[in-house]
């Protein structure tokens, strides 16, 4: 498991940096297809209601400018976003529009338990219980069973969760579909599996969990998501007779968890290609039912059976990470789709094969020091990139901040880093192919103090960030690295004054003793004993 | 440094960010002034020269200025180019009739003895300067004799490569860097060698330690500490001492020939001293130039005449030493600027804002090669209020800050929070109301988990960065300063482990000896006696 394959798509290998990883995913990739086909792209800060930090992205050329936020740009009018924020509004509008939805009801504040109760009554259960302004699956509660069930719930839902406005409608079993739409086209479809490892028939259970942690650890939208091992994984082994010692049987899945949510370790899958014709008609009927709606994702379940779907909840800004990057499946590039849509000219422009820093664009935002952050434009023009690996006296020479300032020089992209076997690694990419392939010289020649012995080279097809950089291993300090550096530095004073103690004691004893009238009146004896030495 | 008392401006003494004080100075409290008048700032990222360089504009909505260091676009690009030229320079201020070294320009056809032969009509002792060099480089002052003038030519021209030059006379004098800002002089500094003050207490290597404390404090010479050198110290043999001498109170020890503020030399502001006459020669100095409307002159001050000479125009002048001059009265030159460059703004008065912004993550982003432009977040238009609280509890370390940052940033508290001592922290809180300042104490006070206490509480005047940062004492300390302070701390304690080691030898070879073994008895009885004499 030391090497993984990037199963996604080539232009997004290593090129989502740390800032852009998990919630942010959306919005780097769409400004990063934005910015790859040379528009410009400027981050910008605005604060919501409670005063928390929102980042939002314009894109524009010399012609027009257009804002996003997450996945969604300003064509979707703020009347649709307002509709698609309101689970209830939103059903109104799909029924008038004869897109099916589950049957149901919505009960502001002014209903009391009893009523929503008389209503429940009179429904087929299982149904749902779910606040009409939730978000990411916030107050949910699916597959309930009967009216006592119901009851339990209504108070914790309004009460402790605080949602007052709410919406029982019938469960409705059967996959649960992610699908995006920008107007009349489909782009994709993907379903979310609840945590889960496939057997072997040779590892245990623990070792699958920590292999399928290790993949998504290299998965840019889940870096974070891993699976934990938690009570509620180990119940859920118990409940099937497993522990975290059980090899599951060759091509057994486990499932470890109930719910799919991929922060909870749930898998993104690809699925477009399971969707009929009529399903899809109903993901597009679903967007033209609301006004100003020009792309968008729904949520759907899916009735394969008898080929139909009921929509449960529009997005007007679907997070697009799990489609870009699913765990099975093929990777689905919407981040290009919604660039092209705003900016059809462009479609065929060369996209650069570098990435931008996000982490250091972002921070002065994060921090409230600055209001926006415009992009440097990357060069124009295809990126070729060659790495080399130098061995010899190269480290601790001043060796990468030497290559750094020649790469600079020629225009380079790329990095230095110093490898454990002492060499060093350093990876240029630019837009002129001659002046990447005579750096090898430049690695061959090195600064003044180092000897070069030898340079290996081969081609690097993957992206390579803006700039240049020297890689620390673990090496950006902060203030809590300064407060070690200083307790070592206590601790040394400490040790040499307790040095220094002992010195004065000692040297207090040798004056004692040397003045000492017994030291002073032997001295003919000792000066004897000297003299017979001899 | 108490004696002749110094005139701060409080507003920016302490309002200049530690990633701000390397040669940046100017830029940030040009740009800080204008920010707290309102004016959009805006960094940005250039190219030249295959370096990255930090550019900035200020506007008021209506138009923008763009500002390169203490240079705005007000200065035309015709005024640059003849100033970069010191021959120009000098045809300019002959023709409008401004006292100037006497001297020759020589270009590149002349051959050396050609040069030499020329000189030696003007008076010896010379200056040779290259007509394009920057920052003093390739000067050679006071050539007295011909062997001199030769050798100096000829390094300059061969070895430095320069091969347009003037030969002019030596003027000898004090010299002084005059800012001149649309016909006003607005400050005078000159420098005075690296030296201390004797206390009677302290010896020199103390002295230089407690003034190195001392411009730390001040932005302009946080990063140029007295460094105790070769030069130095043959300095002190010179004059009879050695770093442990302990010169008398009062006394003035100077550590240097040269002046060179980078070179732990005194900014010392002078502007009252100017006669008429010298302010009169810089202002036609600046005026000589067409387009020029505000730079730094340097002159040689005539003092028996009260005139003075000029030297050079400098037209991105750093301001730092008029600002934070360790003598005399700081002078606000940004305040000078934004009023010329934005003068519907002049009645913004800034002297009693408390706010300034982070740059460390700005300067950041632009050293990068993602980050083009920033915007800085508008200034809050009123005084923030802050308090200062010492408090006790379970905040040492990353969780406690990084909640609290969190909080802070999320109900428009700034501030920072920073280690007293064991145990003891100090935490400042900033607001936009008296108000948002004591409901936040709910929110950092509150928490169970870290078990606070507040020891002390008032209010706090001095200047609140935007944003929530925890300080320390190294947090104004670069990484590698740092490191230099903990080899030398290992350093001392190798030494005093190695005497310590000594004297333990000594006394076990002392030990060892046979008379010491000898002697056992005697020492017995006069140990004996000793006791009994004690015990009478």
């Amino acid at each position: 498991m030391d090497e993984i394959d990037f199963k996604w798509m080539p232009h997004h290998e290593g090129a989502v940096p740390p800032a852009g990883q998990g919630k942010r995913i959306s919005t780097y990739t769409v400004a990063l297809e934005a910015w790859r086909r040379g528009l410009n792209v400027q981050f910008y800060s605005v604060f919501d209601d409670e005063n928390s930090l929102k980042v939002r992205y314009s894109i524009g050329n010399e012609n027009r400018v257009h804002h996003f936020s997450l996945s969604m740009g300003d064509k979707v009018t703020q009347e649709a976003f307002d509709v698609c924020a309101n689970k209830e509004l939103t059903k109104q509008y799909l029924s008038k529009a004869g897109v099916p939805v589950p049957e149901g009801r919505m009960f502001n504040e002014n209903s009391d338990e009893e009523e929503i109760i008389n209503f429940a009554k009179t429904m087929r259960f299982p149904v749902v219980l779910k606040p009409t302004d939730g978000n990411a699956g916030k107050g949910v509660f699916a597959n309930i069973q009967s009216i006592d069930e119901l009851r339990g719930i209504i108070p914790y839902v309004r009460g402790v969760l605080g949602f007052k406005e709410i919406i029982v409608e019938n469960y409705i079993p059967g996959d649960e579909f992610r699908i995006c739409v920008i107007e009349d086209r489909l782009l994709g479809a993907m379903n979310r599996r609840p945590a889960s490892i496939l057997g072997d028939g040779k590892h245990s259970v623990k070792q699958l969990i920590d292999q399928i942690n290790q993949i998504r650890k290299m998965n840019p939208h889940l870096t974070s998501r891993l699976i934990k091992k938690d009570r509620e994984v180990i119940t859920m082994l118990e409940r099937k007779g497993y522990n975290m010692n059980s090899i599951p049987a060759d091509g057994e899945r486990v499932f470890l968890r109930e719910k799919s949510n991929l922060s909870a370790g749930g898998d993104a899958i690809d699925v477009t290609d399971e969707l009929t014709q009529n399903v899809k008609n109903i993901a597009i009927n679903a967007g033209k039912a609301i006004p100003g709606l020009f792309h968008y994702g729904v949520d759907m379940i899916v009735d394969k059976e008898n080929d139909t779907g009921v929509i449960l909840e529009v997005n007007a800004r679907p997070g697009i990470g799990g489609h870009l990057f699913p765990m099975e499946g093929k990777p689905r590039d919407f981040a290009k789709e919604i660039i092209d849509y705003y900016f059809p000219e462009t479609k065929n422009d060369v996209r650069s094969w570098l990435f931008f820093d996000f982490d250091t664009v972002l921070e002065p935002i994060k921090n409230r020091s600055a209001a926006s952050v415009q992009l440097t434009p990357p060069p124009n023009g295809n990126i070729h990139g060659k790495k080399y690996i130098i061995s010899g006296k190269v480290q601790v020479v001043g060796y990468r901040a030497w290559i750094k300032r020649q790469a600079l020089l020629m225009n380079l992209h790329g990095y230095a880093e110093n490898l454990d076997d002492g060499t060093v690694l350093v990876v240029v990419a630019g837009t002129d192919k001659e002046v990447v392939e005579d750096f090898k010289s430049i690695c061959f020649k090195g600064p003044e103090k180092a000897v070069v012995e030898n340079v290996e080279q081969s081609d690097w097809n993957k992206p390579v960030k803006i700039g240049f950089d020297i890689i620390q291993k673990d090496y950006k300090l902060t203030p809590f690295d300064l407060q070690r550096a200083e307790k070592e530095k206590e601790r040394i004073v400490q040790e040499k004054e307790k040095i220094e103690r002992e010195k004065d004691r000692l040297n207090k004893k040798y004056q004692r003793v040397t003045t000492s009238k017994s030291w002073k009146y032997t001295y003919p004896l000792r000066r004897m004993i000297e003299l017979l030495k001899k | 440094m108490k004696d002749k008392q110094t005139v701060w401006i409080p507003h920016i003494m302490e309002a200049v960010p530690v990633e701000a004080r390397k040669n940046q100075i100017s830029m940030y409290t040009i740009a800080l002034e204008g920010w707290r008048r309102g004016l959009k700032l805006k960094f940005y990222n250039i190219k030249e020269d295959n370096k990255f360089h930090i550019r900035y504009s200020l506007s008021n909505g209506d138009h923008i200025h763009y500002f390169n260091g203490s240079s705005g676009d007000m200065v035309t690009q015709e005024a640059f180019e003849i100033c970069d030229s010191k021959s120009l320079t000098n045809d300019y201020l002959l023709n409008a009739g401004v006292p100037i070294p006497l001297g020759k320009k020589f270009d590149e056809e002349l051959s050396n003895k050609e040069i030499v032969e020329a000189s030696k009509q003007i008076s010896f002792p010379l200056v040779v300067k290259p007509t394009n060099g920057k920052a003093g480089r390739g000067v050679i002052a006071n050539i007295r004799t011909e062997l001199e003038l030769e050798t100096s030519v000829q390094y300059v021209r061969e070895k430095l490569g320069y091969k347009e030059i003037l030969v002019q006379q030596y003027v000898t004098g004090e010299e002084v860097r005059v800012y001149v800002l649309n016909g006003r002089v607005l400050g005078a500094a000159n420098r005075r060698p690296a030296n201390v003050l004797g206390t009677g207490k302290h010896s020199i290597k103390e002295l230089v330690r407690l003034k190195n404390d001392f411009r730390k404090q001040i932005p302009h010479l946080h990063f140029r500490p007295i460094q105790i050198d070769r030069e130095v110290k043959l300095m002190l043999t010179e004059l009879g001492y050695t770093l442990d001498t302990v010169p008398e109170k009062g006394q003035i020890i100077y550590l240097r020939k040269i002046s060179n503020v980078s070179r732990g030399g005194d900014p010392i502001d002078i502007t009252e001293q100017l006669t008429q006459k010298q302010k009169q020669t810089a202002i036609d100095a600046t005026n000589a130039i067409p387009g020029l409307i505000h730079c730094g002159v340097d002159m040689i001050l005539d003092e028996n005449r009260g005139e003075a000479v000029v030297l050079e125009l400098n037209t991105r002048p750093g301001i730092g030493s008029h600002l934070f001059p360790l003598e005399g009265k700081a002078r606000d030159i940004p305040k000078e600027i934004i009023d010329f460059y934005f003068p519907e703004t002049k009645q913004r008065d800034t002297s009693d804002s408390n706010i300034y912004f982070d740059f460390g993550s700005i300067q950041n982003g632009l050293k990068g090669s993602s980050t083009s432009e920033v915007e800085v977040i508008p200034c809050s238009p009123r005084r923030l209020f802050a308090k200062m609280y010492k408090i006790t509890g379970n905040v040492e370390g990353k969780e406690y800050y990084m909640w609290l940052r969190t909080h802070a940033l999320k109900s428009r508290i700034s501030g920072s929070i920073r280690k007293l001592e064991e145990g003891l922290f100090e935490l400042v809180i900033a607001g936009e109301t008296k108000e948002a300042v004591d409901e936040f104490q709910d929110i950092w006070q509150n928490k169970r988990r870290f078990h606070i206490s507040v020891k002390q509480e008032r209010v706090w005047n001095h200047p609140v960065k935007l944003g929530f940062e925890w300080q320390d004492g190294y947090n104004s300390m670069s990484i590698r300063e740092l490191e230099i302070l903990l080899k030398e701390k290992e350093q001392e304690t190798k030494q005093s482990l190695k005497e310590k080691q000594q004297t333990k030898h000594r006394i076990n070879k002392m030990r060892e000896s046979h008379s010491w073994k000898i002697t056992y008895p005697l020492r017995y009885f006069t140990d004996g006696f000793r006791k009994i004499k004690k015990i009478r």
